[in-house]
């Protein structure tokens, strides 16, 4: 994932699939799809495309997550200032000196 | 060869050092076996060449091993993608030997052991999660707790790390191993590894002196 969180490698894909160590790659240096080994036999190796497709869907997932966020943030800041709230009153209810 | 007899050896008027030993001395014996060399509170000793047998502390054996790959959920123990710190570090010593998340310590002695896992939750958490960390030691095929230490972490895209440390007295390298394991209330949480070049979750191993 990179710094903000948002998955953007195949091992954020892959421990999303199964818990515990079922994975590895034969080169820690390059840890790409080409290189994935699989540790525990009752696990299947996902497709490069399951794993490009899943990879994204985990992205879009983060985004609408954050965006979510932020809409309810808006939201509830306009609100609280239709109902007369001055911007200290709303960091005061918040907790935000 | 003869003998010189007195009580204090000291320069003559004028001159400050004294010099024992020259061109055809190669070995100055101070005392006998059972004698006292006592130096005076204020003495400084200044050694410009080499010191031996004075029991200075030489580190033996030093190691760090690393988990290369992530992994959600419970490990116990870690037992695979492990593998030794390679970057800008290399072992003192002979280094552990590791097999299936088991490590075998190189020589007997007390080692400190310390393990320091790192994690991310990256699912929305309505509860907290709890995460521990531990050192396992087997004596045999007995298992006993080493250290152990929690954090938790709440809420989404958070992380957090835990440490523990312990003391391990290896009296038989092929008896007495440890090993590292994870455990977590809940699944979302990460163990973090990160490839080869990082230090995300690590176990050092210093080996302090004999048994």
């Amino acid at each position: 994932m990179d710094k903000n969180g948002r998955p953007d490698n195949i091992t954020d894909y892959l421990t999303k699939l199964h818990q515990g160590q079922w994975f590895g790659f034969s080169d820690d240096n390059n840890q790409v799809y080409e290189n994935l080994i699989i540790h525990d036999g009752s696990k299947s190796k996902p497709t490069e495309q399951e794993y490009t497709d899943g990879l994204a869907q985990l992205q879009t997932d983060f985004d609408n997550a954050k965006n979510k966020r932020e809409t309810d943030k808006a939201n509830a800041n306009k609100k609280l200032k239709d109902l007369g709230l001055t911007d200290d009153e709303i960091k005061a209810i918040k907790g935000i000196k | 060869m003869s003998k010189i007899q007195v009580d204090t050896i000291d320069t003559r008027s004028g001159t400050a050092t004294m010099q024992i030993g020259s061109t055809n001395t190669s070995t100055i014996n101070i005392g006998v076996s059972g004698d006292t060399v006592n130096i005076p509170s204020g003495v400084t000793i200044a050694n410009a060449g080499t010191a031996t047998g004075f029991g200075s502390f030489e580190c033996e054996e030093y190691d760090i091993w690393h988990l290369t790959t992530d992994f959600d959920g419970d490990a116990t123990p870690i037992a695979s993608n492990l593998a030794r710190y390679a970057t800008n570090f290399e072992k003192i010593g002979t280094g552990m030997s590791e097999s299936s998340g088991v490590f075998t310590f190189p020589s007997t002695g007390k080692y400190l052991v310390s393990f320091r896992p790192q994690f991310y939750l990256s699912e929305s958490a309505d509860t907290d999660r709890y995460i521990s960390g531990s050192i396992q030691l087997a004596s045999g095929t007995g298992l006993t707790m080493g250290a152990t230490s929690k954090t938790y972490i709440s809420g989404s895209n958070t992380s957090a790390g835990t440490y523990m440390k312990t003391l391990v007295d290896v009296t038989d390298t092929s008896a007495i191993t440890v090993r590292f394991c994870i455990d977590v209330t809940s699944s979302g949480v990460t163990t973090w590894g990160g490839g080869a070049a990082n230090l995300n979750t690590a176990m050092y191993f210093f080996k302090l002196g004999a048994t």
